[in-house]
């Protein structure tokens, strides 16, 4: 009854002041007709209080979002299935689906009359061109009553995520000379360094070493285990993308930034489906969940979409190289830079460096606020060692992808006589 | 964009119900004029084109002045077509038109309500005032959306008849009304939600369908069910509240409306009764009483330019003529007072508001809702078509022994009496002043110049009793022409000699005020007295503090052969104004032997006395016991309740009662009672919460925990034991009746002995257990459950 009386609209308190004043106003005048119009006004009031405070549905959400990740500008479908658990509410239910402003309308939704039992689905799209990370809901109730005198706000809790990934593009296939690494039978490796091979033990299968049997596994299993021993080659690739805020120009969805997303997304695809194994390096180190992994290539692009999906420019000036350090010699490094400063050479050195193979997008980020197309960045970069090509707001990525073989033989020859360099 | 302008059905709806409602509204003017028909027929017609062309207007989307230019053409046109026979007025056309509203107009002024038939109607102030209605409130409700707004029109049709007619509305117009605009508030609001969801229907990209469609027929049923019982408890219960008819204010005569009670003015009647040849018998009275002269009829309290009036008179409808009645204002306990019961018989020919008594009067027993002012005593009718003609009716009156001495002794009267007893028009004419100083220019107290004023009136002032020859009426002129001592000054009857005593005696600044009634009845047989219309007689009655309202006898010897006693400086305690028969020319029966007032039994003053005194004022003393009573009562209670539950409780003899009592306790003393726990788990809890006993030196918020308090945490474990023992053994428990109180007790003295002072209070004056019912509303899931809540769930 509290929470009624204080969730009286603007009208509902007025009516009450006016049916008060009338009475009072009617027992000093002696008017029959103001007394019956504040009687009036009061008790409508009062009884749609009452009957207000009185409710006792109980209203029931499942929420189901399909796809729950969606490349951006596809769509993804909200159903929303009600139950009413309680009795039929006294007044109109308003129902709000509290959807990010991104992905379109909030879907509003009258109940009325629902009676005890009822049960109801409903369906809504969400489509959004920024990639990102969305909750969808919470729904919203409010209560109203006929006569628009009380409204009471109601909230359901849960909300449910929608990871909106960039938007990608195929690439051709060009010669990136990744190396096989990895680690196999005769060359065990510590378990820590981020090897593939979590899992120690597999199946028994026939044919298998006795004196591999890993007991305690299989004790605990309850079915025989063998150690594993041997490890399979894997391809790897590490992609990195450089989300400093001073390395790029502009803001929001015309950005240079989201151009160098949208272009790791589109190499992340690519990589992964040529058979590599990708992980993702941003400006601040290697990103959680996108470590080498053993899975298939539609497994692993999941994770890295889902990564770049949330990347944010950071604040921080110099690149993270902690990520250099963990042994990972070789392998193909595909970087995506913004501009370039002397103070990351060094960084860029290292790292073309470790990688067996480097190659890098350089988004020319200055076209993006409407400065003449410049190639600095590649000249640089190739003077690094790096097999790069400019990314302009014109250029489309498959040609850009393709222009990196054309330069492959210079950079190779740059990179060996470097490497010959330093091997002398 | 059908979606921004709804349905047109809607749309057509709201407009009827909006011209419907103010239509309605207007028949409440039925009763200003004979024939309603005259203008609630052309009224319809005018509701249905106000709604036909906003609804047109509306559809077409005209934007809102638009909207209400064209509705004012429309009817502008049909109005003129309906007052004049042209459609528009102009030229001679509306010459009419102005001519037709001006005799309406003076007809609105001239005739009281109904207006009659002869008269020049007044239709076309009807017709255009109901017009502007119509015009407002469709503009409210339909072309602004705000349907509450609409409220005000169709208050403002209401007030009319109220503030013509006087009367309220009729109870089925009023519910009907209500009922259109609680229908047209709905219809908003139906509109506004649907304006605030999707509407029904199919996405268009997937054909799914898009929008919950439920019935609406519950929330109609919710608004039919609320509006149609808030109608029906506005129709009810103002008829219930008594408060209604009270009169906080009263705005002069006549003034006010509904039961309000008429005040005659009979005046002019005793004129007529005095001139008219015929001696008509009115009243009859039996009593003991050896001189009923003076029967008053009812007092003039007001003294304006133009004459004396009854002036503003608070009648609650509680002070009735049905027995004991306030002493009289202004008299000390200790004048001795005798009683004479009166029975009166009012005759059929005298129909009068007022109610004949003899003052001053302790008891009236009369049929019918008489009610007496309490500052002047006067019985007033407080139905409109009550009359006291052809009523019997039984009084007690008291007669005062009042002595000259008493009087001369009197303190000044200033705030003793209220100030209309004083007051005077601001510009009345100086003569008067200087003629009451200059009579009673040797006059020092009050008394004697009241003495002096009745006595030049009577003796010195050269004052003529004539009845033919008199000024008429009591206002300033004549008050100024009777005084004047010119030819034809000083000349006239007890009107004018009592009004211009009370005159002046108000300019000297004593409180006066005007009796009308009876002097000098004829007798009818052993104690029984007639007083018939030639006996109508005016007199002054002053003010005079320890002697109340004192009458006095300006009219010469003429007509009012003696004065009272105690007007007669030195007379003593001898009142005995010898009730000699009527000098006046008409009177004619027999001479009646005086007979002194206080032959009367000693005894029957003394009774009295004794019962006149403190008699009065049991009423309130006895309503403000009971009303303590009944406060002291319902603070008691709870208490009482509780300390009955507890004794019950710990007396039972088992271990479940005590238990339960021991819940109880905590939760009106606010210590936490975990639910859904196990007793020894209950324990742990509250043996934190122990304190030592109440003591004198203990602590607002005492310290508290198992250590304060031993030997009850050892009376709680083994009343734990017993409860285990009873709840969980196969063979039960053994209960000690003496020793399960003895442990209870200990528990509940500990848990207070922990509680703070401030919840021990609320424990005993306010327990919770006894005020709040069973129901437990800690967890949000019941209040969820109760308010009606959301659960989700989300896969």
């Amino acid at each position: 009854m509290r929470e009624a009386l204080a969730g009286m609209t603007v009208r509902g308190r007025a009516f009450l002041a006016a049916g008060v004043t009338a009475i009072v106003c009617a027992v000093i005048l002696d008017q029959a007709t103001l007394a019956r119009v504040g009687v009036l006004l009061l008790a409508l009031t009062l009884l749609t209080v009452a009957a207000l405070a009185r409710n006792r549905y109980r209203l029931t959400l499942v929420r189901t979002v399909a796809p729950q990740l969606v490349s951006a500008g596809q769509s993804a479908r909200v159903t929303l299935a009600l139950a009413n658990d309680g009795l039929a509410p006294n007044g109109v239910l308003l129902l709000e689906d509290q959807v990010p402003y991104v992905l379109g309308t909030r879907p509003r939704f009258v109940l009325e009359g629902i009676s005890q039992g009822w049960r109801h689905s409903v369906s809504y799209q969400v489509r959004s061109d920024v990639r990102g990370r969305f909750e969808i809901g919470p729904m919203s109730v409010r209560v109203s009553d006929p006569f628009g005198l009380v409204e009471l706000g109601r909230t359901f809790r849960t909300t449910v995520p929608l990871t909106v990934t960039p938007r990608t593009v195929p690439l051709p296939h060009i010669p990136l000379g990744g190396a096989w690494t990895g680690s196999g039978d005769n060359r065990p490796r510590a378990f820590a360094t981020g090897s593939a091979e979590d899992v120690t033990v597999r199946e028994y299968r026939q044919g298998d070493d006795l004196r591999r049997v890993h007991w305690r596994s299989s004790a605990k299993l309850g079915e025989l285990m063998v150690r594993r021993e041997e490890q399979p080659w894997q391809s790897r690739a590490t992609l990195f993308l450089d989300n400093r805020g001073v390395a790029h120009r502009g803001q929001g969805i015309a950005s240079s930034l989201e151009a160098a997303v949208s272009a790791a997304a589109s190499i992340a695809v690519h990589l992964t489906h040529r058979g590599f194994a990708v992980r993702l390096v941003t400006a601040t180190g290697e990103e959680s969940g996108s470590a080498w992994h053993v899975r298939g290539a539609d497994l692993n692009t999941g994770p890295l979409l889902e990564s770049l999906a949330v990347v944010q420019p950071v604040s921080q000036p110099r690149l993270e190289t902690g990520w250099l350090g963990e042994g990972a010699h070789g392998g193909l490094t595909v970087a995506v830079f913004g501009a370039v400063e002397t103070t990351d050479l060094p960084v860029l050195r290292r790292m073309q460096h470790h990688a067996g193979s480097a190659v890098a997008v350089a988004v020319d980020v200055n076209a993006w606020i409407g400065a003449p197309a410049a190639d600095g960045t590649t000249r640089i970069l190739a003077q690094q060692g790096w097999r790069a090509a400019a990314l302009r707001p014109r250029d489309r990525l498959e040609a850009v992808w393709q222009e990196l073989a054309h330069t492959s033989t210079q950079s190779s020859r740059v990179q060996s006589s470097r490497q010959e360099g330093v091997a002398t | 964009m059908s979606r921004s302008r709804g349905h047109l059905s809607t749309n057509i709806l709201v407009a009827l119900v909006a011209a419907g409602t103010t239509w309605l509204a207007m028949s409440a003017w039925r009763d200003l004029t004979v024939t309603p028909g005259s203008f609630l027929n052309p009224l319809l017609l005018l509701a249905a084109v106000v709604a036909g062309t906003g609804t047109a207007a509306r559809w077409w989307r005209w934007p809102g002045p638009l909207v209400v230019l064209f509705q004012l053409a429309v009817t502008g046109v049909l109005t003129s077509l309906l007052l004049t026979g042209s459609p528009l007025p102009i030229g001679g056309a509306w010459s009419e038109l102005t001519a037709t509203i001006s005799d309406a107009m003076d007809t609105a002024q001239g005739f009281a309500a109904p207006v009659p038939a002869e008269a020049p109607p007044v239709d076309p102030l009807l017709i255009l005032g109901g017009l502007a209605c119509l015009l407002l409130v469709d503009l409210l409700a339909c072309t602004l959306h705000r349907a509450p707004l609409a409220g005000l029109p169709l208050l403002a049709v209401f007030t009319i008849p109220v503030g013509m007619v006087g009367d309220a509305v009729s109870w089925w117009i009023f519910a009907v009304t209500a009922v259109g605009f609680l229908f047209l508030l709905f219809l908003q609001e139906s509109d506004q939600v649907s304006r605030w969801g999707r509407p029904l229907g199919i996405d268009q990209e997937t054909g799914d369908p898009i929008a919950f469609g439920g019935g609406a027929s519950t929330v109609r049923g919710t608004a039919g069910l609320v509006g149609g019982a808030a109608t029906a408890l506005a129709v009810l219960l103002p008829v219930l509240i008594p408060a209604t008819g009270v009169h906080l204010f009263d705005f002069g005569p006549g003034g006010g409306g509904g039961d309000d009670i008429r005040v005659d003015n009979p005046v002019a009647d005793l004129v007529r009764d005095l001139r008219q040849g015929e001696d008509i018998p009115l009243i009859r009275v039996t009593t003991n009483d050896p001189d009923p002269s003076y029967l008053r009829i009812l007092t003039l309290t007001r003294f304006n330019d133009a004459e004396w009036s009854p002036g503003n008179r608070e009648v609650p409808s509680d002070h009735l003529a049905d027995g004991q009645m306030p002493p009289p204002q202004g008299v000390s306990a200790d004048v001795s007072r005798k009683e004479y019961p009166y029975d009166v018989s009012v005759l059929p020919d005298f129909d009068s508001r007022w109610l004949p008594t003899q003052p001053p009067i302790s008891r009236v027993v009369a049929d019918g809702n008489w009610r007496y002012d309490d500052k002047t005593m006067d019985f007033i009718a407080g139905d409109d078509d009550l009359s006291a003609a052809s009523l019997n009716y039984s009084m007690t009156a008291v007669d005062l022994d009042l002595t000259s001495e008493r009087l001369a002794d009197a303190g000044p009267p200033a705030g003793k009496v209220s100030d209309i007893f004083t007051d005077l028009p601001d510009d009345l004419p100086p003569i008067v002043h200087d003629l009451a100083v200059q009579v009673t220019q040797d006059a020092t107290t009050p008394y004697e110049k009241a003495v002096a004023l009745q006595n030049w009136f009577r003796d010195d002032g050269g004052f003529t009793y004539s009845l033919d020859q008199a000024p008429s009426g009591n206002g300033s002129d004549a008050l100024v022409e009777f005084l004047s001592d010119g030819p034809g000054g000083r000349t006239g009857y007890c009107e004018q000699f009592a009004s211009a005593m009370g005159v002046m005696a108000r300019e000297l600044g004593i409180p006066a005020r005007l009796g009308i009634g009876f002097l000098n009845p004829d007798p009818d047989g052993p104690n029984s007295w007639v007083y018939s219309s030639r006996d109508m007689h005016a007199w002054p009655e002053l003010y005079f503090d320890g002697a109340g309202w004192v009458r006095f006898e300006p009219t010469p010897s003429g007509r009012a052969e003696d004065v009272p006693g105690y007007t007669v400086p030195g007379s003593g305690a001898e009142e005995g104004p010898s009730d000699s028969p009527s000098a006046s020319a008409s009177t004619s029966g027999p001479v009646q032997p005086s007979r002194p007032r206080d032959s009367e039994s000693a005894a029957a003053a003394a009774d009295d006395e004794a019962s006149a005194g403190p008699g009065i004022a049991w009423l309130p003393v006895l309503g403000g016991l009971g009303g303590l009573l009944v406060v002291a009562g319902g603070l008691l209670l709870p208490r009482t309740l509780r300390s009955r539950r507890r004794e019950r409780r710990l007396s039972s003899g088992f271990a479940e009662p005590i238990w339960a009592e021991l819940h109880d306790t905590a939760v009106d003393l606010g210590v936490p009672w975990p639910r859904s726990r196990s007793p020894r788990a209950t324990r742990a809890v509250l043996v934190e919460h122990f304190g030592a006993p109440v003591g004198p030196q203990t602590a607002e918020r005492p310290t508290h925990g198992p250590q304060l308090a031993p030997e009850a945490v050892s009376a709680l474990d083994r009343l734990v034991h017993t409860l285990e023992l009873d709840r969980y053994s196969r063979s039960g428990a053994t209960f000690d009746p003496v020793r399960l109180r003895a442990d209870g007790e200990a528990c509940v003295a500990a848990l207070a002995g922990g509680a703070p002072r401030s919840a021990r209070r609320r424990a005993a004056w306010w327990p919770r257990t006894v005020l709040s019912s069973r129901r437990r509303r800690t967890s949000p899931g019941t209040l969820e459950a109760k308010f009606g809540g959301v659960v989700d769930h989300v896969t």
